[in-house]
């Protein structure tokens, strides 16, 4: 099967200090392949680089050495239209759900923010807004309070509602349930596959909860503590 | 095995009877706990567990008297023989800390941020007990590095210089200064990843247990509170579903919301709840978890009572809508055990 999106040897080395300088390997020589309707699952121990390398992956930060391909096409080369539709395709869902929106508006705002982005007409913001929350289970009774008057589960279903409104076909989800309660994370990873069902989503899922990995992963890399990816064998 | 719970004199530490919160928002009234009844016996581990949202930290407030003035709060909670609820402020802040103690669940938050750490742990033994600040300062390094804070540049540094897992540290840290007789723990593994979380939890059970503290553990980490509690109480939109010992809510659950809350557990499938939570503005009538439950009958769209079941599966006695205002149960006085367990819910 074709890969929606490819790392290819993915190193990122960080430099700190003006004078003498530090580095710190956090990357080494990943490889990794998301495809349509698969579920690649990453773990590895803290500071192994997990959400590093979801963030080079959706194009949020540059490797220092090797190369991310979209569709076949390197990232870093893409321009104009291309661009657009690699940043519009490829949406990240961050761990901390209430960081994830911003606290002075209102999740109708917020919602309401991306469709204006996208150039939805006005008159059909209420429509979609209504559609999406429905999507992912949330009553249209949210919308007019603000994130911190609605619970982490709430949040990171709004921040997962606002990925999808772009009609992406990659989902990097960077420990999306370690925030939640369990009832909570059990509907959230129900939804996610419903959605992989239904639209064909691929995702990226870093996780530490090695028994969410074998729920939701297709396939799984370990990240070792130098950042490489581990000859463990992981089984689903 | 069978424990008796109760202390000494073979009454509870503390009793909380029919405690109400409730919060005016411009939406309308939040019902954030309603009839709200548990007993917490000397030295016992009580974990009050539910979703997010479903009342339980308001519950801890509510007893600490830390509600903001918005909040309109009903019941009681009697601690050695006096309503916490009705004490003066004066009366109340002698108690915080000192006799019941809280670790706040954002303690990033709850910490001043311009104080050094041994400072802030060391400040309840020198405002309380007149120790001097130096030697309390020392005693607070003590404490702190019995909780894996170890270190003197470390004590010297300053909460925002912490991450949350060592700022969670130093909270319990502080709370557990004055060796209070109850300590009131409010998602005290929220912010430690796994392994540094069994740490913290394990020697906050060892101090627990040398001091012979009682403990109301407020979670949503349902494998917690199955390893530490001694019982276990299910919080569901603001009421209080089924109580019973830690062995039997995890081995036999009653209340169709605990066996649906168990279910969601990664080794029994992450099966989700149907339905979605419900307002705490406009709650359903009757057991406000029939929408969602799978048992739902004509019956559950009136009220169900708190209905007591003994050891071996016999129903003798409940309260209903007034809440356990009473002394006792509508049964009489009876000699409560750590087995019999309480279920709202019209199957029983």
């Amino acid at each position: 099967m074709l890969a929606v999106l490819r790392a290819e040897e993915v190193g990122k080395t960080y430099y700190s200090g003006l004078i003498f300088r530090k580095r710190q390997r956090i990357l080494e020589g990943v490889t990794l392949q998301m495809e349509e309707g698969r579920t690649v699952g990453l773990m590895g121990v803290s500071g192994s680089g997990k959400t590093t390398l979801g963030k080079i992956m959706a194009g949020l930060e540059r490797p220092t050495s090797g190369r991310v391909l979209y569709s076949g096409k390197e990232i870093w080369s893409m321009q104009g239209r291309e661009m657009l539709a690699f940043r519009r395709q490829v949406q990240m869902v961050f761990q901390d759900p209430e960081g994830s929106l911003n606290p002075r508006k209102s999740i109708k705002s917020s919602i309401h923010e991306v469709l204006s982005l996208l150039k939805v007409p006005a008159k059909k913001w209420q429509e979609r807004t209504a559609e999406i929350l429905e999507m992912v289970g949330l009553s249209e009774e949210i919308v007019c309070r603000y994130p911190a008057q609605i619970s982490g589960g709430q949040c990171q279903r709004v921040a997962l509602g606002r990925a999808l409104l772009l009609r992406p076909r990659v989902l990097i989800l960077d420990e999306p349930t370690s925030a939640l309660d369990i009832s909570v994370q059990a509907q959230m990873l129900g939804l996610l596959k419903k959605l992989q069902r239904d639209t064909g989503l691929a995702y990226l899922l870093i996780s530490h909860q090695p028994e969410v990995i074998r729920f939701m992963a297709d396939e799984t890399i370990v990240l070792n503590a130098r950042g490489e990816r581990s000859n463990q064998k992981w089984e689903n | 095995m069978s424990r008796d719970y109760q202390g000494t004199n073979g009454e509870p530490i503390l009793k909380i009877k029919g405690l109400s919160v409730s919060f005016e928002t411009a939406l309308g009234s939040v019902r954030a706990a309603e009839d709200v009844c548990f007993e917490l016996g000397e030295g016992e581990t009580l974990a009050l567990v539910g979703e997010t949202g479903c009342g339980k930290s308001v519950v801890a407030s509510a007893i600490m008297r830390l509600l903001p003035p918005n909040a309109s709060v009903r019941g009681r909670a009697v601690y050695a023989g006096r309503d916490l609820l009705r004490l003066s402020e004066r009366q109340m802040a002698d108690i915080r800390g000192s006799e019941i103690s809280i670790i706040f669940q954002n303690p990033s938050l709850a910490l001043n941020p311009i104080i050094p750490v041994a400072e802030q742990i060391g400040e309840m033994l020198h405002m309380r007990k007149g120790i001097p600040l130096g030697r309390s300062i020392q005693m607070a390094w003590e404490m702190a590095s019995r909780l894996g804070l170890s270190g003197i540049e470390k004590m010297k540094m300053f909460p925002f210089q912490f991450s949350g897992g060592m700022n969670q540290r130093v909270m319990i840290a502080t709370s557990l200064m004055l060796s209070p007789r109850i300590i009131i723990a409010d998602e005290p593994s929220k912010a430690l990843d796994a392994s540094t979380a069994r740490e913290v939890m394990a020697e906050l059970m060892r101090i627990k247990r040398q001091t012979g503290a009682a403990l109301l553990l407020i979670t949503h980490d349902i494998g917690l509170a199955k390893e530490i509690s001694d019982r276990v109480a299910v919080m569901y939109c603001g009421q209080i579903v089924e109580t019973a010992s830690s062995r039997d809510i995890f081995s036999r659950p009653l209340h169709p919301y605990t066996e649906a809350l168990l279910s969601c557990l990664p080794e029994r499938g992450f099966q989700s709840i149907p339905g979605v939570t419900p307002s705490m503005i406009h709650p359903p009538e009757g057991c406000r978890f029939s929408p969602r439950c799978l048992l739902r009958r004509e019956r559950c769209n009136t009220r169900p009572e708190m209905v007591r079941i003994s050891s071996n599966g016999e129903s003798y006695g409940s309260y209903g809508s007034g809440g356990c205002n009473g002394n006792e149960y509508d049964t009489g006085s009876i000699d409560r055990s750590v087995n019999d367990r309480e279920v709202r819910c019209w199957l029983y």
